[in-house]
């Protein structure tokens, strides 16, 4: 019973005099900044790759820098920094000091790549428009001048050599593409019938006898005798093709004058960036892009591209998901529709949700336990006898790895499946069964479909989930250089059993075991991009499709 | 409840069964029974498989526990050989094929196995006349020191062939190596006494043997033979010794030399410096008992003693102020007669010891582990363990020949070296230690799981105090306070966060964060008090507005402003580093935190790991606490709103304790997530097992562990299971939390149901 003076009173109490603390005003605000930040940090995370990553391969300008101490550097800027108070307490500099570390290259000729500038040390720093930056099969970045060009009958020098450079680079390239092939397929070819062979004498010796054996025996050495033919004879182009291909070389000169003569086709791609537009710097970063994408890794992945990284984890994520789907598919089938609702099933169900949260690097040690040693072991006791003590199946391939991430991943699509299979409405399946479908027809020809873009949602996150995922790779197949691809033109075709190469693996082998990590460091970015556009491109996939499927629902008709 | 939820079955039971086959054609009802089958199937194999990978994890880590296993394998009795001849040694080859020894006659007899007959009888030229008093044999078996009268000594080295008879069938067949007989009491002339105690090093360093000789009349020699040049460099150790000598063992190197005798004395001699010098002198006992028995373990740092009152104990030397010192580290099982003698293995820790009536017990070092009891039904002569570690030979006094084949893969292993502090050789105290190799074949493996564990807690207790608070309220406000046309911009933004591959995340954080973290420390501590000021200034001037001013500002510039006050405050952080640093921290922050808390900052730091992790679990917890929080009934807040509670009143005192449950399961499934991080630890700490619980230093978790080991563990080794033990660990770790989770979660809504 409060007069209205007392009312008034208590409004305008609540309006004024309370704070905003209680009102919560601020927690508002920081709740809110809780959120920004996570979102800065987000594109502080995406924004150093994006931008580390994608630059790589602009041909930056090469500066000359001119040192007090009349030393001379070409190189290229890498990153600025204000020198350590510490350090520059104990060279004397004056207070806040910047120093630079710029790439020098020329590996085979310096110790180091890269070197830390005293800005107070330059004297002066311009740009020579002459200067060449090459990328080389060995020792790394080229940065320096073109002395002169050796071909079979003429040697050119200055600006006539850097005319021809292009033709000889083209020619140089073609013939090692040549000798490249005649090693990789056509010899690789006969090393693995030859092995084949082989095995194949050692069998028909522990289990042939008498004559028939013999007469096996002779036969085989035969085979193995025109094989051989066939090696030396390729061996016999390929140094046909190498004296050829060392007739044209290259000689290079440093800032220092120092000049050094390679062959020809140690040079991969040539640029003059400070002659460079821009439309000419967007052709070469898209040359280099492409050979980035395309090409095997050279100087233990440091260099080169990462094309077996990408083929092999696109490959497993393939293999995974021909593994993961009908399973994954099926047992959310059988959970929804089969399964009698009860205690037992809801325990699956809480077990399957449990093993979406088990660290994958469990999943790791049970395939290597159980496929690579137990199965694996098995089936090279039974099958690959001959080759043992070397494992063909008992050691890590990329079958083993793409079954390993399938288990990993049961879970996503069987949730997946069940959320959709659950979104169709009731009355679509009573529809049907009213109608005299049977329950598979049901399923066949009413739940599947609807459920198909809910399905697809799953497979995609699964996709994403076993395209980054690393650590279980690491124990169950994935290696730092594969030989071969795990397909080729020799049959089989498909190498199940081979190990191979992954871009979440390369990230971590080229940034954390490597000797020159300075150098390749860009790299790593490059890859990294390269892994998180696949893995966001998946899951924006799967957003798009997961909220297609929830508006077709939601405004059914039938709910 | 389960009637609605599946109705269809229901109504399908109410179809007579005439009626339902008469709809159906055979071919329809065939394909609909292979269907059921096939999907069931399916569907029971995946689960199957769930419990499969259980089951074998564990599997694979339970034969660490087993109790060793043992069978006598034939029972003996050694031939006759010849009147007043005895074996003076007992020793087998690695196949146990045949037993071996000298025997007192000069001959090496080689008893088979199967049989109990001699197979080889390799008489040894100088040792025919001159008969042996005593021989030293190493523990391998394949190198022995026969000493005979008058200070004369002759070394042999024994062989096995492998070879391969006419029928395929493994033929072994010893052969014998032997130096000139040599007088080691040359130049010594009145010196006419036997040998009493004769010691040779397990392993030869090149080509040099150390041995040592202690006479019946007091005379210690000490020194080596060496093999290539056939030379015998033994000096005198002058020392008084007091009472019978028990034991004598000389190292690798022929460095250290103990003596033990009768007199509870232990004698230690640094022959490096100066041979006459006593390092220690030792009393052992302090129950009135003596050793008397004495050897060295593989690798010569560890020795064991056997006491004359059955108690076995193991002894090493420690580094202490003033030089190393010798000390007591544990015991074992002990016998209940005196000790006779100690057998060690020649590839592992483990030895055996004997009694005078013939109760015989393996042990095992480091886990202190007692393997086997036997008892070999009277005295003993000799006991020989073979080097694969899987049989043993006793000789009897009575010259019975009992063997016995064992079966304990992994003797190390125990609850204790686990995870309890273990005293290993060459650290100064008992300690939890990780190692699991290293280059030397003498290597103690040590196995414990406890810093791995402490680790891993570590990382993920970083990574959720800095997640949890960002992603609940981050939740909150996208839940609650925020218009739905931002929501659906924020939400799909925080799911690719969550895609983020953690290799990358780790990578980022290694290479990227930890170097700039350690050059701007203080920027990085500054932030976050500087991020609370400046917003809490912000929304004191912005609610200050009047109302309807403010209510025409649209929540993205709302949030533009809070955006330009972090990067404002970073920015601020940065410039305010360098003299916070100087006024606070003289200069330099890492020296004033050595400085003040003597704990070294290392570049990748626990402090690294709580913002990559974070980083991880953030979009994990967001999640399920958004979707919880969506899922309050929107007639709550607007009973709320209604009764004049503010907007953040009501997601405070409504939205938060009806969605506790789901906020609650989020938080458990985030620490799940970090607690089985791998890459991102792998990646930004530096990887030491250390047991350190400052922000300052890395960490070695669980996982991590098993990624860097794995590859490298042979296959059923004591470290594959041990690695396995520690994934079955993270496992039911893992299970647990998500389980109770769930339980957690499911009670709470029941109990706010109710609201």
């Amino acid at each position: 019973m409060t007069s209205p003076a007392n009312i008034s009173q208590t409004i305008r109490v609540h309006r004024t005099s309370e704070s905003i603390w209680k009102r919560g005003d601020h927690w508002v605000w920081l709740t809110g900044g809780t959120l920004v930040l996570c979102l800065f940090m987000i594109m502080i995370v995406v924004g150093i790759i994006l931008v580390n990553g994608a630059t790589f391969f602009w041909p930056k300008d090469v500066r000359l820098y001119e040192m007090k101490d009349g030393k001379k550097y070409l190189a290229i800027m890498r990153q600025k920094e204000v020198i350590p108070p510490a350090q520059a307490r104990d060279q004397k500099l004056q207070a806040d000091p910047n120093r630079r570390m710029v790439m020098v290259g020329n590996r085979d000729m310096y110790s180091q790549d890269f070197v830390w500038l005293n800005d107070q040390e330059i004297l002066s720093s311009s740009r020579p428009p002459d200067v060449w930056v090459m990328d080389r099969r060995e020792y790394g970045r080229f940065i320096g001048y073109l002395h002169f060009l050796q071909t079979k009958d003429r040697k050119l020098e200055g600006a006539e050599a850097a005319a021809v450079l292009p033709k000889a680079m083209e020619r140089a390239r073609e013939l090692f593409d040549r000798i490249y092939r005649i090693e990789k397929s056509d010899i690789g070819a006969v090393n693995l019938q030859m092995e084949r062979a082989r095995l194949r004498q050692r069998k028909v010796e522990r289990l042939g006898q008498g004559e028939k054996m013999a007469s096996e025996i002779r036969s085989i050495e035969q085979a193995t005798a025109s094989l051989k033919e066939k090696y030396d004879a390729y061996v016999k182009e390929i140094a046909q093709l190498r004296s050829e291909m060392g007739q044209d070389r290259i000689g290079l000169e440093d800032v220092n004058g120092t000049v050094k003569e390679l062959p020809m086709a140690s040079i991969m791609e040539a640029w003059q960036p400070n002659q460079m537009g821009f439309f000419a710097k967007t052709g070469s970063y898209f040359t280099r892009l492409a050979d980035f994408l395309m090409d095997d890794p050279r100087e233990s992945n440091t260099e080169g591209g990462v094309f077996p990284a990408i083929f092999g984890t696109t490959l497993m994520v393939i293999l995974m998901s021909i593994a993961v789907v009908p399973f994954g598919v099926l047992t959310a089938f059988y959970l929804c529709e089969y399964a009698r609702q009860g205690p037992i099933v809801r325990a699956v169900r809480i077990a399957l949700n449990n093993l979406a949260g088990v660290p994958s690097i469990v999943y790791g040690v049970f395939g290597l336990g159980f496929f690579v040693y137990f199965i694996g072991g098995n089936i090279d006791r039974f099958f690959y006898a001959d080759a043992l003590p070397t494992p063909t199946w008992g050691t890590g391939g990329i079958l083993w790895a793409s079954l390993t991430l399938a288990l990993l991943t049961v879970p996503v699509v069987v949730m997946a499946t069940e959320e959709s299979i659950m979104a169709v409405p009731r009355g679509m399946r009573e529809g049907s069964l009213a109608l005299g479908a049977s329950r598979f027809q049901t399923l066949k020809n009413i739940l599947l479909p609807a459920s198909l873009p809910g399905i697809l949602t799953g497979v995609i996150l699964a996709m994403a989930r076993g395209a980054g995922e690393v650590a279980p790779l690491m124990i169950t197949g994935v290696v730092k250089l594969a030989p071969s691809l795990p397909v080729d033109g020799l049959t089989p075709y498909l190498h199940l059993e081979r190990k191979f190469m992954h871009l979440g693996f390369h990230i971590y082998d080229v940034g954390f075991q490597s000797p020159n990590i300075e150098a390749s460091r860009p790299m790593v970015f490059t890859t990294a991009l390269l892994l998180i556009l696949l893995v966001i491109a998946l899951n924006l996939g799967a957003i798009l499709l997961r909220d297609y499927v929830r508006r077709r629902y939601t405004t059914g008709a039938f709910h | 409840m389960p009637v609605a939820e599946s109705p269809l079955i229901a109504t399908e039971a109410r179809v007579p069964r005439k009626l339902a086959s008469f709809a159906a054609s055979p071919r329809v009802r065939w394909a609909d029974r292979a269907a059921k089958w096939i999907i069931s199937g399916f569907g029971l194999f995946v689960i199957l498989t769930v419990v499969l990978i259980l089951l074998f994890v564990g599997k694979e880590a339970v034969p660490l526990f087993y109790a060793p296993g043992s069978k006598e394998k034939s029972s003996l009795t050694m031939p006759a050989l010849g009147k007043d001849v005895r074996l003076l040694s007992w020793s087998v080859d690695e196949f146990q094929e045949y037993s071996y020894g000298l025997a007192s006659d000069g001959h090496l007899y080689y008893i088979s196995n199967a049989d109990g007959r001699i197979r080889h009888d390799i008489p040894i030229q100088g040792l025919l006349t001159d008969h042996p008093e005593m021989v030293w044999v190493s523990p391998s078996g394949d190198q022995m020191i026969a000493a005979m009268a008058h200070g004369k000594i002759k070394i042999l080295n024994l062989e096995f062939h492998l070879e391969y008879g006419k029928e395929g069938q493994q033929v072994i067949r010893p052969s014998m190596k032997e130096s000139p007989t040599l007088n080691v009491l040359a130049g010594r002339p009145n010196r006419e006494a036997s040998v009493e105690r004769i010691a040779g090093s397990y392993q030869s360093v090149g080509e040099t043997l150390a041995l040592a000789i202690y006479f019946r009349d007091g005379l210690l020699l000490a020194g080596t033979w060496n093999a290539a040049s056939q030379s015998l460099d033994l000096k005198p150790v002058e020392t008084t010794i007091s009472g019978k000598p028990t034991g004598l063992v000389i190292d690798n190197d022929a460095r250290y030399l103990m003596l033990s005798t009768d007199a509870n004395k232990i004698y230690r001699w640094d022959l490096s410096e100066n041979a006459k010098q006593v390092l220690q002198v030792i009393e052992p006992s302090r129950k009135g008992s003596y050793v008397s028995a004495m050897r060295a373990l593989i690798g010569n740092v560890t020795y064991i003693l056997g006491y004359n009152d059955g108690s076995v104990e193991a002894w090493f030397g420690v580094r202490r102020e003033g030089g190393s010192v010798f000390v007591k580290v544990r015991e074992f099982d002990r016998h209940s007669l005196p000790v006779a003698d100690i057998a060690p293995s020649s590839v592992n820790r483990s030895f055996w010891t004997y009694d005078m009536q013939g109760g015989l017990k393996m042990h095992f070092n480091p886990s202190a582990r007692k393997l086997y009891t036997f008892d070999a039904g009277g005295p003993i002569r000799g006991v020989a363990p073979n080097s694969h570690l899987n049989g043993i030979s006793v000789l009897g006094a009575n010259g019975a020949i009992r063997q016995w084949d064992l079966h304990n893969p992994h003797p190390e292993i125990t609850w204790g070296t686990l995870f309890s502090k273990i005293w290993y050789e060459g650290y100064e105290h008992p300690n939890y230690t990780w190692q699991s190799s290293s280059g030397s074949d003498n290597f103690e493996a040590k196995f414990s799981l406890t810093p791995l564990v402490v680790g891993t807690f570590k990382g993920a207790f970083f990574g959720l105090i800095f997640g949890i608070p960002i992603a609940v309220f981050a939740a909150l406000y996208t839940s609650q306070l925020m218009t739905s046309q931002i929501r659906s911009f924020v939400k799909p933004t925080i799911e690719i966060m969550a895609a983020l591959p953690s290799v990358v995340i780790g990578f980022l954080a290694g290479l990227w964060i930890a170097p700039f973290m350690e050059k701007n420390l203080v920027a990085f501590l500054l932030a976050p008090p500087l991020m609370l000021t400046l917003i809490l200034t912000g929304s004191s001037f912005f609610f200050r507005l009047p109302l309807k001013q403010r209510s025409r500002i649209p929540q993205s510039i709302e949030l533009g402003i809070l955006f330009a006050l972090i990067a404002l405050s970073l920015f601020l952080a940065h410039i305010l580093a360098g003299p916070v640093e100087k006024l606070c921290f003289h200069g330099n922050i890492q020296q004033w935190i050595y400085d003040t808390t003597g704990q070294k900052v290392e570049q990748r730091n626990s402090l690294v790991i709580g913002l990559a992790m974070g980083f991880a679990v953030i979009p994990i917890i967001f999640s399920i606490c958004e979707d919880a929080m969506s899922n309050v009934p929107r007639h709550y807040i607007s009973g709320s709103l209604a009764l004049g509670a503010t907007r953040w009143q009501s997601a405070v005192r409504v939205v938060l304790p009806t969605a506790s449950p789901g906020i609650f399961s989020a938080v458990m499934l985030g620490f799940g997530r970090a607690v089985g991080e791998t890459m991102i630890v792998l990646m930004a700490t530096g990887n030491t097992p250390i047991l350190s619980l400052s922000p300052f230093n890395g960490m070695r978790t669980l996982s991590a562990n098993i990624a860097v080991e794995i590859p490298e563990a042979p296959y059923e080794g004591s470290l594959y299971r041990v690695l396995f033990l520690a994934a079955a660990l993270l496992f039911l770790a893992t299970f647990v939390i998500n389980t109770a989770a769930e339980v957690i979660r499911l009670r709470l809504r029941e109990k706010y149901r109710a609201l």
